[in-house]
């Protein structure tokens, strides 16, 4: 006998998430999936702009990483509410993960959630989260053709930040190269450069996000 | 990459559905693995074989479609391979990933 199946493997996740832009979005909030290598700055970034988010929103932050709370204690020094996720090994963040998170946050006094995804350029592709939409932090350090590498993440991407611009001159990285690679991959994408070491690009960053993140009433 | 816990979600859904549809034993499994899925076939076909051990899906044979990519251009309509710079057709950049990020189970076969 067969049995015509048609379902995703990962349904269970894709549910999950699917409830919980469901309840995201009856709050008002908009999440965005913030992914990219370990190291690659994504905390940085976040430290830097959540002083300029906060003028105009209410701001929260997941994160996620194997192991210690160094991140989320970053982020809750910047004043805004943290929650750590430590996945113990899992190379990703799944829906069920960022659900439990979610409780230890009051939803009531924000309107913008990020999460940041564990440090790896492949695995959290496959899992939506509830978010909006995705965001990539590659720093210029990792290479210019860090997108034809990793087509499965840059595919899905809606915003690309080419971090660490103020090292630019000390490296070979093509800028035109990397564009070409992530438009390749994801037309629709935006790329902004930035330098969450001395701000460089930020105020565009925050300005994308809040261009973005508009809910209609 | 996690294709262990892949293959698992993968073996508890045809576990449902071979218990719903009265099979003891699946022989045949087909699946659709998209170029962009991230998913290397070779390791979720080991994973798979671990796992089956002992399972109702002990002995099957795996069968994996591959999809290549496939992108849509919003202005004009051409389906096309990955795009060199913007649509192949009109030159727009509003194009979107339609196919190639699949996961999917498409059917079994069992008794």
């Amino acid at each position: 006998m067969k049995v015509n199946v048609m379902s995703d493997i990962l349904k269970a996740n894709d549910l999950l998430a699917k409830d919980i832009e469901t309840l995201l979005g009856k709050k008002g909030i908009v999440a965005w999936n913030i992914m990219g290598s370990p190291g690659a700055g994504k905390t940085a970034v976040l430290e830097r702009s959540i002083p300029m988010l906060t003028e105009t929103h209410g701001v929260a932050v997941i994160e996620g990483d194997l192991a210690t709370a160094n991140d989320a204690e970053r982020i809750a020094r910047t004043g805004v509410q943290s929650s750590q996720i430590n996945t113990n090994g899992a190379c990703h963040l799944d829906a069920a993960m960022v659900r439990t998170a979610m409780e230890t946050i009051d939803l009531d006094t924000i309107n913008l959630l990020f999460i940041e995804n564990v440090g790896n350029l492949v695995c959290p592709a496959g899992f939506l989260l509830g978010e909006k939409g995705r965001i990539i932090v590659s720093s210029i350090t990792e290479g210019d053709d860090k997108p034809e590498k990793y087509p499965s993440m840059f595919s899905t991407a809606d915003l690309v930040l080419m971090n660490k611009m103020d090292l630019v001159s000390s490296t070979d990285f093509r800028e035109e190269y990397f564009r070409k690679g992530v438009k390749k991959l994801r037309p629709e994408a935006d790329i902004i450069a930035v330098s969450a070491r001395d701000g460089s690009g930020l105020r565009e960053f925050v300005d994308w996000i809040t261009e973005h993140s508009r809910v209609s009433p | 990459m996690h294709e262990l816990s892949i293959a698992e979600e993968l073996l508890e859904i045809i576990e449902t559905r071979a218990r719903d549809a009265g099979i003891h034993r699946v022989e045949r499994i087909t699946l659709k693995i998209g170029e962009y899925s991230g998913i290397m076939p070779e390791a979720l076909e080991f994973a798979f074989l671990v796992l089956s051990r002992g399972r109702c899906t002990e002995g099957a044979e795996i069968e994996m479609q591959a999809v290549a990519p496939e992108y849509l251009c919003k202005k004009c309509g051409l389906t096309q391979p990955a795009p060199q710079e913007g649509c192949s057709g009109c030159g727009s950049f509003d194009l979107t990933l339609k196919r190639g990020n699949e996961l999917s189970i498409v059917s079994f076969e069992g008794e």
